[in-house]
């Protein structure tokens, strides 16, 4: 069933695509679609996907998949409805959240005004990145992550680039959020810095977050964790990958106001943590009680529940 | 009798050309100022809601000389066609000059850009066809007379001759 579901979002994603390049995705034999990360389309080069083992030509014959600039300019004008200017939030950063779920990378010439990238123009690669669900993920995991009387724990997630981390972290916030037999529904805020967990689009989640899971997309961590606690009343905080200081101090608030905190962070073990300048600032924070190294051994992953080091 | 007759149907006929000329120009400065007023409208409408432009044009509220644009442009849209050739081929629908088409046209590869882009192109666009309707005014007042002494009289030197 789940390799079926990975065909259909791969057949899915190639909607999007020019006319002439989506028919040549689409004949793709079924084993490698199911594969597919991501579909990256870069002017006067072969139309690629992204696996596991790396990118390979979606067409047999890759001149026949050459990607032109009219290309990007017309997948880009269709998916933004020819109206950039209402996805400059997004474009700017780089990245437009899709309806289904999926997620367009962006690259070309930036306009810099005052500062600040304005725009990007002359597109010159995107990278269409299948984002899968993975249903059930986190449900044996979950129950691990609470205290004997019933009290959820501030969890970190680690895991390298590319690990799965964001595929768990979005399962065990629907996993939270739900509740089970043994525990409660909670309620979940989800600072989405970066349209990655809910990839919302036109205010709706286009992903499975659970019943009581309220989503601030495109908003800094550091500002969205004050927002989401004045306005929000929120259990848990979740967040994708903190990478500053002050993600740190922003979440030591959250935790000081008694609200749980689940977050993930690049590193393959606790070990690898302790070289990071921020896991002083962990440290010093005390704020999570247990972690989930995510590790990969050919191809399969496995998740290692365990008490954080810096925790009392 | 006859004569008579003959001599009224051909200055009849005078004054329905002269009339056709007048109510051709006529609809050209009413398209003209429609559009102006639409794309003024459409800029507006891009600053305040930021609201994609198909769903702008969708819901714009213009002069029925304009109405018929935008409907090719959605049209258009719908079937698949990018922006910039979905607007060209709804402009050729326009009963205006080949100078003023040109200038709606040239819009279409200009709204693809960010909020401030937009808005100048359309602005200088509205400014532009403002400019021309008034040439057009301008020039109306000074050659409609001429045009329809022309029409009356070239119909009343055909009725002498035939006479």
């Amino acid at each position: 069933m789940e390799r079926l579901e990975r065909i259909y979002r791969y057949e899915q994603s190639c909607e999007f695509l020019p006319h002439r390049l989506k028919s040549l995705a689409l004949s793709l034999p079924d084993k490698q679609k199911e594969r597919v990360e991501e579909l990256r389309l870069r002017v006067m080069h072969p139309l690629t996907v992204l696996t596991l083992e790396g990118e390979l030509n979606a067409a047999p014959d890759g001149r026949a998949s050459l990607v032109t600039a009219e290309d990007l300019e017309q997948m880009l004008g269709a998916v933004t409805e020819y109206s950039r200017y209402a996805c400059i939030e997004t474009l700017r950063q780089g990245f437009l959240p899709l309806r289904g779920g999926f997620r367009l990378g962006v690259c070309g010439s930036a306009v810099v005004r005052d500062g600040e990238v304005s725009n990007l123009k002359d597109i010159s690669s995107l990278a269409l990145r299948i984002v899968c669900e993975h249903i059930g993920l986190g449900s044996d995991i979950a129950p691990q992550l609470f205290s004997a009387d019933g009290r959820f724990l501030s969890t970190l997630i680690l895991s390298p680039p590319g690990g799965g981390k964001t595929t768990l972290l979005r399962d065990l916030i629907r996993v939270l959020s739900l509740g089970d037999a043994e525990h409660r529904a909670l309620r979940v805020a989800v600072i989405d810095e970066r349209c990655e967990l809910a990839v919302c689009c036109k205010g709706r989640a286009q992903m499975e977050l659970g019943n009581h899971t309220d989503v601030l997309s495109l908003c800094p961590k550091a500002v969205g964790i004050p927002m989401v606690l004045r306005g929000m009343n929120p259990q848990v905080i979740a967040v994708d990958e903190i990478t500053a200081e002050e993600d740190i101090r922003a979440m030591c608030l959250a935790a000081n106001c008694g609200v749980g905190l689940l977050a993930s962070i690049h590193a393959a073990s606790v070990d690898e943590l302790h070289q990071k300048p921020l896991w002083r600032a962990l440290l010093r924070a005390r704020v999570f009680r247990r972690c989930i190294v995510i590790r990969s051994n050919g191809g399969a992953r496995s998740y290692e529940v365990g008490d954080l080091p810096c925790s009392n | 009798m006859l004569q008579l007759t003959g001599s009224a149907l051909i200055l009849g006929a005078a004054l329905w050309l002269q009339r056709s000329f007048h109510l051709r120009t006529l609809l050209r400065q009413r398209t003209l100022r429609a559009l102006s007023g639409a794309f003024l409208a459409l800029e507006s409408a891009v600053r305040l809601t930021l609201t994609p432009l198909p769903a702008l044009l969708r819901h714009l509220s213009c002069e029925p000389e304009a109405a018929g644009f935008f409907e090719g442009v959605t049209a258009n849209l719908a079937r698949g066609e990018p922006l910039a050739s979905a607007w060209e081929h709804a402009a050729k629908t326009l009963p205006i000059a080949a100078r003023e088409r040109e200038t709606v046209s040239a819009l279409g590869h200009a709204l693809g850009g960010d909020e401030e882009s937009v808005c100048s192109a359309l602005t200088l666009a509205a400014s532009e066809l403002s400019r021309l309707e008034e040439e057009l005014r301008q020039r109306e007042r000074e050659t409609g007379r001429i045009t329809a002494a022309l029409c009356l009289g070239g119909g009343a030197m055909l009725c002498i001759l035939l006479l």
